[in-house]
């Protein structure tokens, strides 16, 4: 069950509460656009391996040594 | 002679402090009366792999946020429904510390921004870090930030602490 926190500042109360239908619907459109993001950052990733590769076949260097050299 | 004077040890007040748990953590009626807020959180941890935190404000769940890729930039327009804060944490991403500043908040005639930093654990390396500093995230709206919410992509916090201060 997804659980909504509500810590009020003035008061100091702290009310632990489902969520509503409301919250639940709001819940999905940032979990899909996590999914979405994660997505986009593993293709990053992805693509970033790939050009080291080829860098490395045509260059002689290492996959490792091109890492270095370009993080410096 | 004169002195100069240092701020007051009440410079910044503890506003709020707890513990993260839940799929949501909400900070409400947040006074309005200091000039900036600011955000630590301790140690966070969630219950899946590859999630990081998100904020939004007052309970706005629209898409009227922005989640800009570069420092600084033109015509940048509404992108989100929420605003990330940092990236990628693991379930075992304890020693992270996040810093989140948000000035001028009450103000209700401008947008709001927020000014994020932090370092975490690497989850597949855990003595490795991922950070970020000057991470800018855009609120579209002139209403002064009376409440903020802490999500992690809809999954459940599994550990940390937060501090809300106000700043004089």
């Amino acid at each position: 069950m997804a659980i909504a926190i509500e810590h009020n500042v003035e008061t100091g109360e702290i009310v632990e509460r489902p969520m509503t239908d409301d919250e639940l619907k709001a819940l999905e459109v940032v979990k899909a656009a996590a999914a979405k993001s994660a997505e986009a950052a593993g293709a990053a990733v992805a693509k970033k391996a790939s050009i080291l590769a080829a860098l490395a076949t045509t260059t002689g260097y290492t996959v490792e040594e091109l890492k270095q050299a370009l993080n410096a | 002679m004169a002195f100069k004077q240092f701020p007051p040890m009440q410079y910044m007040t503890l506003l709020a402090s707890g513990t993260l748990s839940g799929t949501s953590v909400s900070l409400t009626s947040i006074p309005n009366y200091y000039k900036d807020l600011r955000l630590i959180v301790r140690a966070m941890t969630v219950d899946t792999n590859n999630r990081g935190m998100q904020m939004q404000f007052n309970s706005d769940t629209g898409a009227n946020y922005g989640v800009p890729s570069a420092i600084s930039g033109t015509a940048q327009s509404p992108n989100s429904n929420q605003m990330d804060i940092n990236l990628a944490l693991g379930t075992a991403a304890g020693a992270g510390l996040i810093d989140v500043l948000i000035p001028d908040y009450a103000n209700t005639s401008t947008w709001k921004y927020l000014l994020t930093a932090y370092v975490n654990r690497n989850q597949t390396t855990s003595t490795s870090a991922d950070y970020a500093t000057g991470l800018l995230r855009l609120w579209f709206s002139t209403s002064a930030i009376s409440s903020i919410t802490m999500l992690n992509n809809g999954n459940n916090f599994s550990s940390g602490n937060y501090y809300l201060y106000g700043i004089q």
